[in-house]
């Protein structure tokens, strides 16, 4: 009984003895000498971690022998003579403080690997997903792939990386979002802080043509599937999306096309062209808005745009 | 990055004086006609959008009057910050025109510029008014011609 009693003490001995390894991703932070929190290297950890993630540094201070950080909506403080840490208002003998305790207090997600703590090198803080345009907002590094898995885009991590508080290794799938079927990554953009995913169809042909009012455009359910025409009164002519720098070349080939198909129109039924990014007119996919001067004109010119699409 | 930005609104400035500008309007039928400006005033994005608001006699306009806030300029591309209130007034056809107006003239005049941007009352939207999409960087490709082509 006394012998275990030792055994015991002996391992959480060694557990809060032994030193650790931080790291962002795979690159050492700091090495620790014990596993407990010590005030000047827990200010390093931070620091070097708020840089990787490129947010703010952590702002220190100093009240008569009380020391005090302000970081991420967290405020730690630390008495050397009392040798009490309050992290948010709860207090912990410094020498009981490990630093595994210190980022759940803090909500840095962690992994444990051996005697090594791992951080994230990237934070995904959002996603998005809308028309085929994956967006995701994220600090730090941008370690992560996309990529069309049946009917979902499955976004992996490629290095140590976080999202909704929770810790990816390199390799696992960090979400996954349902798109619907035939959709393929044309591109993924990459800004800082910002990266956006372009989605392509892998063959808009033989799709359907759906006429939709321009009254009721707004609020259009519109199926992946389809090719939306919205029409309403005007002066006969066709309008369809231009191409944007922001999608660095992915949206150019559907561009391409829908001018040709609206060209084979225009040259047909002596319409005018216009290049106008309608907010209602999908980005990235095939669509037309039609402004005729007879309503008699839009089965004509749906009907010749259903021969070119065959 | 700065450096660059820097030298660009140098650039806009020195050229500014005494420099030959060409503002788009729209005849009756709808198509772009240029009228070329010297221009005296030191701010030229500020003397193009007050010229392209006043249009010659016989010329129209969808660009109203004192619709400019400010600008900028990140590297090679020109945000526009736009005043909602005087925005408020243009229907569908009126702010497809507008688009066109301002930025044919705007790549017309300043060929270090790749791509324009719009934010209305400092703020990125999705729609100019209700119906143009500004959330994406309008290409110059696009809109150093006219793009309304087809029978006149």
């Amino acid at each position: 009984m006394r012998f275990w009693f030792f055994f015991l003490l002996f391992l959480v001995e060694c557990v809060v003895v032994a030193g650790i390894e931080i790291q962002v991703g795979s690159k050492t932070i700091a090495v620790t000498k014990e596993n407990v929190f010590e005030w000047e290297e827990g200010l390093i950890i931070l620091s070097k971690y708020s840089e990787n993630l490129q947010i703010e540094s952590p702002t220190v201070g100093t009240l008569g022998s009380f020391e005090y950080l302000v970081w991420n909506n967290h405020t730690i403080g630390y008495s050397e003579v009392s040798g009490l840490v309050t992290i948010d208002g709860v207090s912990s003998n410094i020498d009981q403080l490990t630093y595994e305790e210190v980022l759940k207090r803090l909500e840095i997600p962690y992994a444990k690997v051996g005697a090594s703590l791992i951080l994230p090198e990237g934070v995904i803080s959002s996603v998005s997903h809308k028309e085929g345009i994956l967006e995701i907002t994220y600090l730090g590094s941008f370690e992560f792939a996309a990529s069309v898995v049946g009917e979902y885009i499955e976004v992996v991590s490629l290095s140590w990386s976080a999202y909704e508080d929770q810790i990816f290794s390199p390799g696992e799938k960090v979400f996954k979002i349902r798109v619907g079927e035939n959709w393929s990554v044309e591109r993924t953009v990459e800004f800082e802080g910002f990266a956006r995913v372009i989605l392509t169809r892998k063959n808009y042909r033989n799709r359907n043509v759906v006429l939709i009012p321009l009254s009721e455009a707004a609020t259009a359910q519109i199926n992946d599937d389809t090719i939306p025409v919205f029409w309403g009164i005007g002066d006969n002519r066709v309008l369809i999306r231009g191409y944007s720098s922001d999608f660095e070349g992915a949206d150019w080939s559907v561009y391409a096309e829908n001018k040709h198909l609206a060209e084979k129109l225009v040259e047909k039924h002596d319409l005018k062209l216009e290049i106008c990014p309608l907010i209602f007119m999908p980005v990235a996919r095939i669509s037309f808005t039609l402004l005729l001067e007879n309503e008699d004109y839009v089965a004509q010119i749906l009907s010749s745009l259903r021969e070119l699409l065959k | 990055m700065r450096k660059i930005a820097v030298f660009i609104v140098l650039c806009i400035t020195i050229f500014s004086f005494g420099r030959q500008l060409t503002v788009f309007y729209l005849n009756d039928e709808l198509y772009p006609v240029s009228v070329t400006y010297e221009c005296e005033n030191e701010d030229v994005v500020v003397f193009l959008f007050e010229k392209m608001s006043n249009p010659p006699e016989g010329l129209t306009t969808f660009v109203p009057v004192d619709v400019l806030k400010a600008y900028f300029i990140v590297e090679k591309s020109l945000v526009i910050d736009l005043c909602k209130s005087q925005l408020a007034v243009l229907d569908f056809q009126m702010e497809r025109y507008f688009v066109h107006q301002v930025l044919i003239t705007l790549f017309t005049n300043f060929s270090g510029i790749d791509s324009v941007y719009f934010l209305v009352d400092g703020r990125k939207r999705d729609v100019l008014a209700n119906y143009v999409d500004i959330r994406y960087g309008f290409p110059r490709q696009i809109w150093t011609e006219w793009p309304v082509r087809g029978k006149e």
